[in-house]
């Protein structure tokens, strides 16, 4: 199915229909196959303790459910039966023995609900039950008029809602709209009832009807009533999607040249209003009433006869709009033509809501024939007319950086314009303008490029506060302007942060983009390294982050080597290791005054490095106890330099886990029980025993909070604990939790932990979600498309925009004998021939002897 | 002093100490000999320069470019000279700059030499002049080759040679020869009478000459058009013949075609203003003087025509010959021109070295690596290396060329010295911006469309990729033996017009003429980017039977970017989303950008992470703020 749009293949590798025909369930599996099944997004599974159906309504529950497998494909959905009749024994057979009648729908890997057989009474029922499954937190249920009113108040002012009301879940209709509703809940709020009422959205509303509207919320002020515009037609998925087509296009054009009429392609009904010049004021003003009145289902053309032009009707079909002498409306639908002279707003009115309801008992008629037919028959969602319509998920917009991004920039300008933009003349010397300087070089199309640029331009300006300087040190280079630029810098990635020092490029900048990691790397980069302390002053200074000129705002450790003299060979270690490490740690060279001072201060001897830490209650400074050489010195550095139970959080996830396998996570809240545990576990990470798994802890103050949302994730027994421990081994994907809690303390939480990396703990599960990504919209097949057109016959001819369907053709003229001629050459020799073509006309080949006999004028 | 300035001093002392004797016995040895100091011997002269190669540039004349110093003959060149694009992408520009050569000296740019957007040839010059000068290239002038012998491996290294001599008998011995003579031959037809004809080589500039007189050219390439409007205001009438219909430039995308800027007379033929144009076959014509000094045209005896007895030409012919009374050309006129076109000297190889001719005998035929067919070590590069795109690309003029030069630049220097070709390898997250780039700015793919395309290589682990520019289409299947870079997966770029953009019937200013649906993106009309994938590499036989419409054959999957009318491919939607799709379905990744809370909670709850959150882990995240993480709440991750 070309369009669909959603096609997460569902992985039924092992899925090998029973051969077995006396077992006639079909989709049948193994229970061998249960842990596969259940590891894909979502999937219904029915648990069938028979060799086969054993009623009429389990036999058509059987067919359709089989059915319904393909179908679901689609939307990423599994569907299966599992064999409980030939493995009676199996685990999840004997749990499910009392759920013979129910399908099992389970949500990444977990149980989410049964539905029971009774509910999945035909194709659509099936299909719109585990949609709306799928969908549960994309399109609620309400049951009430606040419910209503409250999902009015929280989408006013950002996006519309389409609102239906259903007789049951599980009807026709019902599929239609929750089908549609896969496709579009990013762009609309999609929102269902099965409650016998419209909650006074609509007082033509005839009860008991299945009814659909869209809601004006996104231009409406929040505590103010949506306006509410119904969809006139038979719901249908595919009346449905060009409903919301049309949505997107404005459905009130006035005809010039060059006008574009997007609705034309989308087989609504089209009223042309014409009129000559002196009533086109009055046309327009009907217009644009009845065009808000029948949004989305009527488009209107005005048409001033006195400025149509020949293009114009060249272009569009404006002959019987211009038949009229004098006002007239044109109703047009795909089978029918009727002109209304002389109307008012009220006769137009009615005959469009004549014109809609004739087509809708037309559709209605067709809908209850084809189901006639279709009772025997499988059915053929292949229809070729929607195909062109499911475009648009292909062409919706999945990337969240791109999303905001475009959302931002159509509320607002970037405020980017303090950061200079560099050119093949100004980049030099912006290099050279300071010791420091950043360039970050963009394409414009890159999200990561457009979004980190107002942080770019905040950092820059900080950095020129904090550096004492009057201009932004910090510029960018936009690639797809000076590519000749980028070229010379080796840029090949966007974005790409480069530091200067003295016009010199010392190194890219690799860590996140974000101000505080900039800044600091800006800051580092201008200090030197190492700082040499020589005075009781600086060290103070050094010790509390004042020297350099702020520093402790910016980093949060600095590294100090405490030498009886420069000249002492420690030191000239230290000293290389310091240059070594310029732009990643501030470190600083004590001596004499300074020395004696520090010495004071940590109780140390000479010869030795202390690493301070701000920020680190259970370790404000490290000694360092190894032998002095440059490797034991840089390993201790990157090591010390950490906190002892720092915090997770998505800045410090990669350097935590980056090179770990596995990592002790404490989820935490603001509590006398959280501090206490959290003390407790310092005093394990103190010790470091377990110096290959960091320990960290989550912030899970409050449900909204990410660390909450992970913890239930893992779906634990303890779930709801706060705090709670927990370890993750990323490798086997496994999670232990401690089993204590909320008993902490440093002998269990070591002991624990000592059982977890030896593999002793017993309570530990899989719980990362498996996740083998399948694109969610897969590119335009354009293999099948060409291979469409070739069958089709169309290889020589263009497909027409659907857009262009009711533009009027050029003529075709006919061919004359040159151009014949000239077909001919389409052949295997045509290269050949062409080149003999050239302008050596006088050597012709065969095939043109005859030519010279028909010289035409 | 830089170091080609010593390797140029070196490489001149080594010809100096191979140099003795007597002028007749003296021997000189080069590596790569490039035979024409044109624009295509200067570009890939320069190319061999900045490889340190060792090399000469023959040149007959006494400085660069003598073509130019004569032709076109009405001194304007048809190439145009964009100096405003309203971009300062020096690449995307060189689009709009059909005259200028590659090199590293920005002031090497046509637009510095003339303000015209069809420049004077004489301006031309003056740039091939400086070109060569201020590039350093090491041209040899007054050097007119000769007697091209190929030698297999006799000397004493056996390996195989070539030699030739200049006017005065100085032997050159040469490894690698690269001929850029161009096609400077005019073509002269053989037909009774010709002699009364002049050519376009010889034809009188002096408008005067031809005042008041009927004239009637032969041929219909830019060169008769350009003499027709040269003499239009003087003539009495103009008639145009040729064998086949004009094709006009702006309908067949192809530059070899009549150009816009040429094209006064179709006007005054379609209006009725006396000038004409037919088609008729000038081999099966006749001229022949009458006693006024007037020249008639006769074709074949088909025709009936009975000529006068004392009508008469060289070929001494009883012409006995009937015409309708009401034969088109039944007028007498003042001159008949031959407008013809040029095709390549081959006068310079001898027997056994001399190429093959293509089928019109006006290239020499070349194989897909621009090297002579049977001849090894011999490359063709320049105008006359056209045989390969006739009629498709680009590859004969000066714009086109420029990138096959440098493409056969890379070829030679993998497979004489082993430097593969140039290539960019970096993690696959930087795939989808380096396709827009190149879409949106390269160059050599967009002149030498359908002939040079990128070449995408993936390899195992699909975190990497691997980008090649601008290699020859029609050597995809040895991507690895050509470039030295090898994959698991390729994904080759062409840019490409639709198969409909014109020809018989086709009205190309029809109102469907474009489409702006992506989806409808391979109906495209105008040149738009095409992206192959495939899992392996085609196959010889597969590229030797490929239909003749086909560019590539069949891939795994294939992509269309829907034409664009600004020629600008970075809309998110319509060209990035769905190139973004297309390459997470063929790379199975999915490659969407990502906030840092939103990789943290996926990495601590999936046991796979996107493209984008790996980056993540690695340290290379994006913090994004509130605002941002608000507005793209409603997408699902």
């Amino acid at each position: 199915m070309r369009f669909f749009i959603a096609n997460v293949a569902f992985l039924l590798i092992h899925c090998s229909h029973s051969n077995d025909e006396s077992n006639n369930w079909k989709n049948i599996v193994r229970t061998d196959d249960f842990p596969d099944l259940i590891s894909q997004p979502y999937v219904a599974l029915f648990f069938a303790h028979s060799a086969g159906p054993q009623d009429s309504f389990a036999r058509r529950f059987n067919s359709h459910f089989a059915d319904a497998e393909d179908h679901l494909e689609d939307f990423g959905v599994g569907v299966a039966v599992i064999d409980c009749f030939t493995s009676p024994e199996d685990n999840e057979c004997v749990k499910k023995k009392e759920d013979s009648d129910k399908v099992h729908f389970f949500r990444h890997g977990r149980l989410l609900t049964d539905l029971p057989l009774d509910s999945m009474f035909n194709f659509d029922a099936i299909v719109a039950n585990i949609l709306h499954l799928v969908l549960l937190q994309e399109v609620p249920l309400l049951q009430t008029r606040a419910e209503l009113e409250e999902m009015m108040r929280r989408t006013s002012g950002k996006r519309d809602v389409i609102f239906a009301r259903m007789r049951a879940v599980g009807i026709f209709e019902d599929r239609a709209f929750i089908e549609t509703a896969f496709a579009f809940n990013q762009k609309y709020q999609f929102i269902m009832t099965t409650v016998n009422d419209n909650f006074g959205i609509d007082s033509n509303w005839e009860p008991g009807s299945n009814s659909i509207w869209l809601l004006q919320c996104k231009n409406t002020i929040p505590g103010k009533q949506c306006p509410a515009i119904p969809f006139m037609n038979a719901i249908s998925l595919e009346k449905l999607i060009v409903f919301i087509k049309g949505l997107e296009v404005t459905n009130a054009v006035e005809l010039t040249e060059g006008s574009h009429v997007g609705f034309l392609h989308l087989t609504i009904p089209v009223v042309y209003l014409s009129g000559s010049k002196r009533d086109i004021q009055g046309l327009r003003s009907t217009m644009h009433t009845l065009a808000a009145e029948f949004m989305g289902n009527v488009g209107f053309i005005l048409v001033n006869r006195d400025t149509v032009t020949e293009n114009m009707q060249a272009t569009w079909d404006l002959s019987t709009s211009l038949k009229c002498t004098s006002v007239c409306a044109v109703l047009e639908t795909e089978n029918s033509l009727e002109t209304i002279d002389e109307f008012t707003i009220e006769d137009l009115r009615l005959g469009l809501k004549k014109i809609l309801e004739k087509q809708k008992s037309e559709d209605l008629e067709h809908k209850e024939d084809d189901e006639d037919i279709d009772e025997d028959e499988d059915e053929d969602e292949d229809d070729g007319s929607s195909e062109e319509l499911y475009s648009t998920s292909q062409e919706t917009q999945d990337d969240p950086v791109e999303v905001a991004l475009f959302k931002l920039q159509a509320d607002r300008q970037l405020n980017i314009s303090e950061t200079v933009q560099l050119t093949d003349k100004t980049f030099p010397e912006f290099i050279s303008s300071t010791s420091v300087t950043m360039v970050l070089f963009t394409v414009k199309w890159n999200p990561i490029c457009t979004a980190f640029l107002e942080a770019y331009q905040k950092i820059g300006l900080k950095a020129s506060e904090l550096n004492d300087i009057n201009f932004n040190p910090m510029a960018r280079v936009e690639c797809s302007n000076w590519p000749d630029v980028c070229g010379l810098n080796n840029v090949t990635m966007y974005p790409t942060l480069k530091i200067f020092k003295a016009s010199v490029q010392t190194k890219d900048y690799l860590g996140r983009l974000d101000e505080a990691n900039v800044l600091k790397s800006y800051f580092l980069q201008t200090s030197s390294s190492p700082v040499y302390l020589t005075t009781r002053e600086q060290f103070l200074s050094f010790y509390d982050g004042s020297y350099p000129t702020r520093a402790r705002e910016v980093i949060s450790s600095v590294i100090i080597g405490i030498f009886s003299d420069s000249m002492n060979a420690d030191a000239i270690i230290f000293e290389e290791v310091s240059k070594h490490l310029a732009g990643s740690f501030l470190l600083g060279i004590c001596i004499q005054e300074c020395s004696n001072e520090a010495l004071k201060t940590f109780g140390v001897k000479h010869s030795t490095i202390i690493t301070v830490k701000w920020e680190d209650p259970y370790q404000p400074f490290v000694t360092f106890d190894g032998a002095f050489n440059k490797p034991t010195i840089l390993s201790f550095l990157n090591k010390s330099s950490q906190q002892i139970l720092p915090e997770l959080n998505p800045a410090s996830l990669p350097s935590l886990l980056g090179n770990s396998e596995s990592i002790v996570m404490f989820f935490h809240q603001q509590d006398h029980p959280s501090k206490y545990a959290e003390i407790e576990l310092a005093k394990v990470a103190a010790r470091k025993q377990f110096d290959t798994t960091p320990i960290t802890w989550v912030d899970a103050s409050d449900k909204g909070h990410l660390g909450r949302k992970i913890l239930s994730s893992y779906s634990l027994p303890v779930e709801g604990n706060i705090p709670q421990v927990v370890f993750l081994n990323r490798k086997t994907n496994a999670v232990c939790w401690y089993p204590h809690t909320p008993q902490f303390s440093e002998s269990l939480l070591t002991d624990w932990l000592d059982a977890t990396l030896t593999g002793r703990e017993r309570s530990c599960a899989a719980a990362l979600r498996h996740r083998e990504w399948t694109e969610m919209v897969q590119g335009y097949d354009f293999l099948a498309y060409i291979k469409e057109d070739q069958e089709a016959g169309a290889e020589k001819k263009p497909k027409v925009n659907p857009l262009k369907c009711r533009l009027k053709q050029t003529k075709s003229h006919k061919k004359t004998r040159d151009e014949q001629s000239d077909d001919n050459d389409r052949g295997e020799d045509r290269e050949k021939k062409e080149e003999e073509e050239e302008d050596n006309d006088f050597q012709s080949g065969d095939e043109e002897m005859d030519h010279h006999k028909h010289i035409e004028l | 002093m830089d170091q080609n300035f010593i390797l140029k001093i070196l490489t001149l002392l080594s010809c100096f100490i191979q140099h003795s004797g007597s002028e007749d016995a003296v021997s000189v040895s080069w590596d790569y000999c490039v035979i024409g100091a044109g624009p295509g011997g200067l570009q890939i002269g320069y190319f061999l320069d900045r490889a340190a190669r060792n090399y000469v540039i023959f040149e007959k004349g006494n400085s660069s470019g003598t073509f130019f110093q004569y032709y076109p003959r009405h001194r304007k060149l048809i190439s145009i000279n964009k100096r405003h694009t309203g971009k300062t992408n020096k690449e995307f520009n060189l689009r709009h700059d059909w005259n200028s050569l590659l090199s590293d000296d920005e002031s090497l740019q046509m637009r510095h030499y003339s303000r015209e957007f069809f420049p004077p040839a004489d301006d031309y010059v003056r740039y091939l002049n400086d070109y060569t000068q201020k590039l350093g290239l090491n041209v040899q002038y007054n050097t007119e080759i000769s007697n091209i012998h190929r030698h297999a491996g006799q000397n004493t290294n056996h390996t195989e040679y070539f030699t030739m001599r200049n006017q005065k008998g100085v032997v050159y011995t040469c490894k690698y020869l690269i001929i850029t003579t161009g096609i400077a031959t005019p073509r002269v037809p053989t037909f009774p009478g010709v002699e009364l004809s002049e050519g376009y080589e010889n034809l009188s500039m002096d408008q005067e000459e031809f005042e008041g007189q009927s004239v009637l050219i032969l041929g219909r390439g830019n060169s008769a058009f350009e003499t027709a409007d040269h003499i239009i205001a003087n003539t009495n009438v103009i008639h145009m013949m040729a064998r086949s219909r004009v094709r006009l430039a702006w309908a067949t995308h192809y530059v070899g075609d009549l150009r816009a800027v040429n094209n006064g007379l179709l006007d005054t033929y379609q209006l009725k203003s006396l000038d004409g144009i037919l088609e008729g076959d000038v081999r099966e014509m006749m001229l022949l003087k009458s006693p006024d000094g007037k020249i008639v045209l006769d074709i074949d005896n088909t025709l009936k025509f009975k000529a006068p007895a004392h009508m008469t030409n060289d070929s001494n012919q009883d012409v006995e010959y009937i015409i309708p009374d009401n034969f088109p050309l039944r007028e007498s006129y003042d001159r008949v021109i031959r407008c013809l076109g040029f095709q390549f000297d081959f006068s310079i190889f001898e027997n056994d070295t001399a190429p093959e001719a293509s089928y019109s005998g006006k290239y020499p035929s070349i194989k897909p690596d621009y090297g002579a067919e049977g001849i090894p070590g011999m490359y063709f590069a320049g105008t006359n290396s056209h045989s390969l795109d006739f009629r498709k690309s680009a590859g004969g003029f000066i714009h086109g060329f420029r990138y096959t030069a440098r493409a056969l630049h890379h070829i030679l220097e993998y497979r004489n010295h082993q430097v593969p070709w140039p290539s960019v390898k970096q993690p696959i997250t930087g795939l989808l911006d380096h396709i827009i780039k190149r879409m949106n700015e390269a160059s050599g793919i967009y002149q030498m469309f359908v002939v040079l395309g990128d070449v995408i290589i993936l390899h195992g682990n699909g975190l990497d990729y691997e980008y090649l520019e601008e290699f020859p289409l029609k050597m995809v299947h040895r991507v690895p033996e050509m470039t030295g870079r090898s994959g698991s997966q390729y994904i080759i770029i062409s840019m490409e017009y639709g198969k409909h953009f014109s020809g018989p019937g086709e009205d190309i200013f029809r109102s469907e003429r474009a489409t702006g649906d992506p989806q409808e993106a391979h109906v495209s009309n105008f040149l738009h980017p095409v992206l192959y994938y495939y899992k392996t590499l085609p196959t010889e036989d597969q590229m030797m039977n490929l239909p003749i419409y086909e560019i590539l054959p069949t891939p795994d999957a294939l992509h269309h970017i829907v034409e664009d009318f600004l020629t600008d491919w970075t809309a998110p939607i319509s060209h990035i989303l769905v190139l973004r799709r297309f390459l997470e379905t063929v790379l199975h990744r999915d490659l969407r950008h990502f906030w840092d809370h939103q990789c943290f909670e996926l990495a601590l709850t999936y046991d796979d992470l996107p493209t984008f959150c790996e980056s993540y882990m690695k340290g290379h995240g994006l913090l994004g703020n509130e605002e941002l993480w608000l507005l793209s709440e409603s997408v699902s991750v």
